[in-house]
């Protein structure tokens, strides 16, 4: 699992992932987004290129999106495929985190 | 021989068909699942929403055996077998010589959502929610669940 992050304007932390959220990916990055949750109050997780999720993904995207909404922020979810915005919406994912298919509606949401 | 070894020996049944995957009870072992997944679901042509949801099902359910049924702790073997069903669809067989657990007698915990203290249990959801069957028997040595996949489903 790769992990990147890039400061855009108006405060919006991008975090992009890219590869597979199993166990093994989400311990790799579990640190990192946490870091990455207590440092900014706006999150967006690009997801385009995540090729599966299981529980512990889950656990990886719901644990920062909650810090970030304790300190009065947000955290959205931008592109999953099909297969991946299935379990996202099945686990009620979801209600927590905003998932977005277009990159302008989910800025919009952060501003 | 040692009793326990005399146990385990039936998980290396198999072992040498490529439908059968044999694991230790350790989460850096599970690094072999996707590829396995992968070839299995290419050599026998199942459709892709069916390799995602079996992964899914397969990383849930070894995982849970490792966790709680192994305590965690490496040195015990697992088997993941594969077959496809003459009526139509696959069936996945988990096997593990831990201790009697079925997770379908887990009470259904309700999704993730706003008001939700606690966000563990998706992984028995998520099964039920990706797999078209699930059934639990509980072997001499440990347990057994099989996770089957309709045509019809995909």
């Amino acid at each position: 699992m790769e992990m990147t992050t890039e400061e855009l304007s108006g405060g919006i932390t991008m975090v992009t992932l890219d590869n597979s959220l199993d166990i093994a990916g989400a311990a790799a990055i579990d640190m990192k987004m946490n870091l990455v949750a207590g440092a900014s109050r706006k999150v967006l997780v690009d997801v385009q290129k995540v090729t599966f999720i299981g529980s512990m993904g889950l656990r990886t995207l719901i644990f920062p999106a909650r810090a970030v909404g304790s300190k009065g922020g947000k955290m959205v979810v931008f592109g999953p495929t099909p297969l991946v915005a299935d379990i996202l919406k099945t686990s009620g994912l979801d209600t927590v985190v905003p998932i977005f298919h277009d990159y302008q509606a989910a800025l919009d949401a952060l501003q | 021989m040692t009793e326990l070894a005399t146990h385990r020996e039936p998980f290396r049944s198999g072992a040498d068909s490529p439908d059968t995957l044999v694991l230790d009870s350790d989460l850096a072992a599970m690094a072999s699942l996707p590829e396995w997944v992968d070839a299995l679901a290419a050599r026998h042509g199942l459709p892709d929403k069916v390799r995602f949801d079996a992964r899914l099902c397969l990383e849930e359910s070894i995982s849970n055996s490792i966790r709680h049924g192994y305590g965690g702790i490496p040195g015990s073997p697992g088997r993941v077998s594969f077959a496809a069903r003459a009526e139509g669809g696959w069936t996945f067989t988990v096997e593990d010589d831990a201790p009697h657990f079925n997770p379908l007698d887990q009470p259904a915990l309700p999704p993730i959502s706003p008001d939700s203290l606690v966000i563990g249990g998706q992984g028995i959801r998520l099964m039920r929610a990706f797999s078209s069957s699930l059934a639990y028997e509980a072997t001499p040595t440990g347990n057994r669940l099989l996770i089957g996949f309709a045509p019809a489903s995909v």
